[in-house]
């Protein structure tokens, strides 16, 4: 219980830190982004606007310190300012539906890559090789070597608009409403397969490599041969003995990958039109949205701090040498 | 005479390599007797613990049995099926492995590891009675039950080799095979789990194969020993009778390399040089670039194994004639 505090109070105080770069970085830099908006748009803004987008972005005439506070002070209460794309909806709610299909799509993808990729790896490492050992890795590693993007959009032109099998955008039927009904969730599925399926095939190759080469060290181990001698089950050998203690180092990998995902799902939200986190950080950045690409920069952040906080709590259930002194 | 509950014939192991083959074992043949202690001495790499693996079918890759046999009680464990063979490990032959260190699971209970073992093999009909079972077995190696929701790593050196022997002594086997169990451990815990291995060796007279490259323990413990050399076996004689007439100059060189455990006054040597890689052994003896007193057979022909008597047989042209 301890350790697990403990991190937390880590993670709680890089949060801290992010959020203070986040804070000074873009007033480190020269100028403000309120006059090089405004700088942009030649003269179509009206000189009362200028005010405005200063006040959006939080510069005020206050002094540094002063703006600081209250810039931590939204931050708590989730509120990130104004969108200038979408003006005048709130940053926040912009990045919940974003966060919420991102979750959903990167999620999945990694946790069915993640526990495909592993089963792989200790099937390839039990039957050393077999043809899942011969054939599998380098298969997966050419396909995972392509440009993530051109795979997507080889697949999108052939199942989507060749065959037709899956939709071509988007997370659901335009002419579906949102809600707990067979027909979206079925939609929402069929809209998900692709982008989750070319995630899939890209990243399962890492997945199974790095299984399999811990599981095979792990098969040479002590306890696995005095497992074997005891006369247990296969089956028990395996997963008991050997699966189990490879796991451990994919597991941090998982974490870290978990916490990527929610900001790297961007080419796979952009090929697919799917309206996650990181279709909305491309319009930011092409709209010069900075209230969003700052919101949405520091929900990364977190997502990745948050994700290694499980991480380690997922470590200290699964690995008992973590778990002294706690 | 009662027949061998153990009987390794010309068993060779071989590591596969890129450059071929590297034979660990070649030719090998010992017999053990039932509740006979029978010790295997040779310096590091000369094969003793791949032996010990190969009789369990336990070798990992790339070794693999070349050819031979391991009759156990009549049986030959090599050609069994994966189904029989998996009975027979632990209920008639158990192990104590080298390293106390790494023999344990480190993710599952010390009580954990005991009772899968006994559900492996039926011998516990609830996971209640597993656990007393497991409990029991840690009283004998004199451990107190409390330590079975320990994990391995809360456990020190000499408490997880004690652990290691109760799992082994947990379906009271016929044989058990000790690896070097005290390898990881100082002298004063060595000496302790020996004493103790002996005691339970007396009190349920299961077989022992116990290998080291410590040759006054295993003179102290054995009745019959076993010296290797380069991958083959060179002298076997009656512990009594090794000490006091080794015939091979290896073993001789062997004996003069540990003090005697009655305070002889002999001078120490250690046997100058290395052991020959196992890669490209010498022609002839394989000792013979280390022996003092080889003559130019040596050289050229491999010695046999020849009796020198009822239980003494040794290796060497010089005392072969």
């Amino acid at each position: 219980m301890r350790f697990i505090l403990q991190r937390l109070g880590f993670y709680l105080l890089a949060a801290w830190a992010a959020l203070t770069l986040n804070f000074f970085l873009p007033r480190l830099m020269p100028g403000d982004p309120a006059t090089a908006l405004f700088a942009r748009f030649r003269g179509q803004l009206r000189p009362e606007a200028m005010q405005a987008l200063r006040e959006a972005f939080g510069l005020t005439p206050e002094p540094l310190l002063g703006q600081y506070i209250t810039y931590l002070g939204h931050v708590l209460r989730g509120d990130f300012g104004v969108s200038v794309a979408y003006f005048p909806s709130p940053v926040s709610t912009i990045i919940g539906t974003g966060l919420l299909w991102t979750m959903f799509l990167a999620g999945t993808a990694v946790a069915v890559s993640f526990v495909l990729g592993t089963l792989l790896g200790v099937a390839a490492a039990w039957w050393r090789g077999g043809w899942m050992d011969t054939l599998l890795p380098p298969a997966l590693a050419l396909l995972g070597a392509f440009p993530y993007f051109w795979l997507a959009m080889v697949a999108l032109y052939v199942f989507g608009f060749q065959l037709a099998w899956f939709p071509l955008g988007h997370a659901y039927a335009d002419d579906l409403t949102p809600g707990m009904n067979l027909p979206f969730l079925a939609s929402v599925l069929r809209h998900a397969a692709l982008p989750v399926g070319t995630v899939v095939v890209a990243t399962l190759g890492g997945w199974m490599l790095s299984m399999r080469n811990t599981m095979v060290s792990v098969l040479g181990s002590d306890y696995v041969n005095l497992a074997r001698a005891k006369g247990l089950p296969p089956s028990r050998v395996v997963l008991r003995y050997a699966a189990r203690n490879a796991l451990l180092p994919s597991v941090t990998g998982f974490g870290m990958a978990l916490g990527f995902v929610l900001g790297g799902s961007l080419l796979t939200e952009i090929v697919f039109s799917y309206p996650g986190q990181g279709y909305l950080l491309l319009q930011a950045v092409q709209s010069q949205d900075y209230p969003l690409m700052q919101g949405i920069f520091l929900v990364i952040t977190l997502a990745v701090l948050g994700a290694n906080w499980l991480v380690d709590i997922a470590y200290l259930w699964l690995d008992p040498r973590t778990r002294e002194g706690s | 005479m009662a027949e061998p509950i153990l009987s390794i014939r010309d068993l060779s192991v071989d590591y596969v390599s890129a450059d071929g083959p590297v034979r660990a074992l070649d030719h090998v043949s010992l017999d053990l007797m039932p509740g006979e202690v029978v010790g295997v001495a040779g310096e590091s790499g000369c094969g003793k613990s791949t032996m010990a693996q190969a009789i369990l079918r336990i070798l990992p890759p790339p070794a693999v049995i070349s050819g031979g046999q391991v009759l156990f009680e009549g049986r030959d464990l090599l050609a069994m099926d994966e189904g029989a063979l998996r009975r027979m490990r632990w209920e008639r032959i158990a192990m104590v492995f080298q390293s106390a260190m790494d023999a344990l699971n480190p993710v599952l209970t010390v009580g954990e590891q005991i009772a899968d073992t006994l559900r492996a093999h039926g011998a516990a009909p609830s996971g209640r009675a597993a656990r007393a079972r497991a409990a029991e077995l840690l009283g004998t190696v004199g451990i107190h039950a409390d330590r079975l929701e320990s994990f391995p790593h809360q456990l020190s050196g000499g408490m997880r080799q004690r652990v290691g022997i109760a799992i082994a002594l947990a379906l009271d086997p016929a044989l058990v095979i000790l690896d070097e169990p005290t390898t990881a451990l100082d002298v004063i815990v060595e000496r302790e789990i020996l004493e103790e291995i002996q005691e339970l060796q007396r009190k349920r007279g299961f077989a022992v194969m116990f290998i080291t490259h410590d040759l006054t323990r295993m003179l102290q413990f054995a009745n019959r020993v076993a010296i290797f050399y380069a991958a083959r076996l060179v002298e076997v004689a009656p512990a009594g009778e090794l000490r006091m007439a080794a015939r091979h100059p290896y073993t001789q060189g062997l004996l003069r390399a540990f003090p005697s455990v009655h305070g002889g006054d002999v001078d120490l040597s250690s046997i100058p040089g290395s052991p020959p890689s196992l890669r490209s052994p010498p022609r002839g003896c394989r000792f013979h670039p280390r022996c003092a007193v080889a003559v130019d057979l040596c050289r050229e022909r491999e010695p046999e194994l020849v009796a020198l008597g009822p239980a003494h047989a040794a290796a060497c042209h010089l005392v072969t004639g």
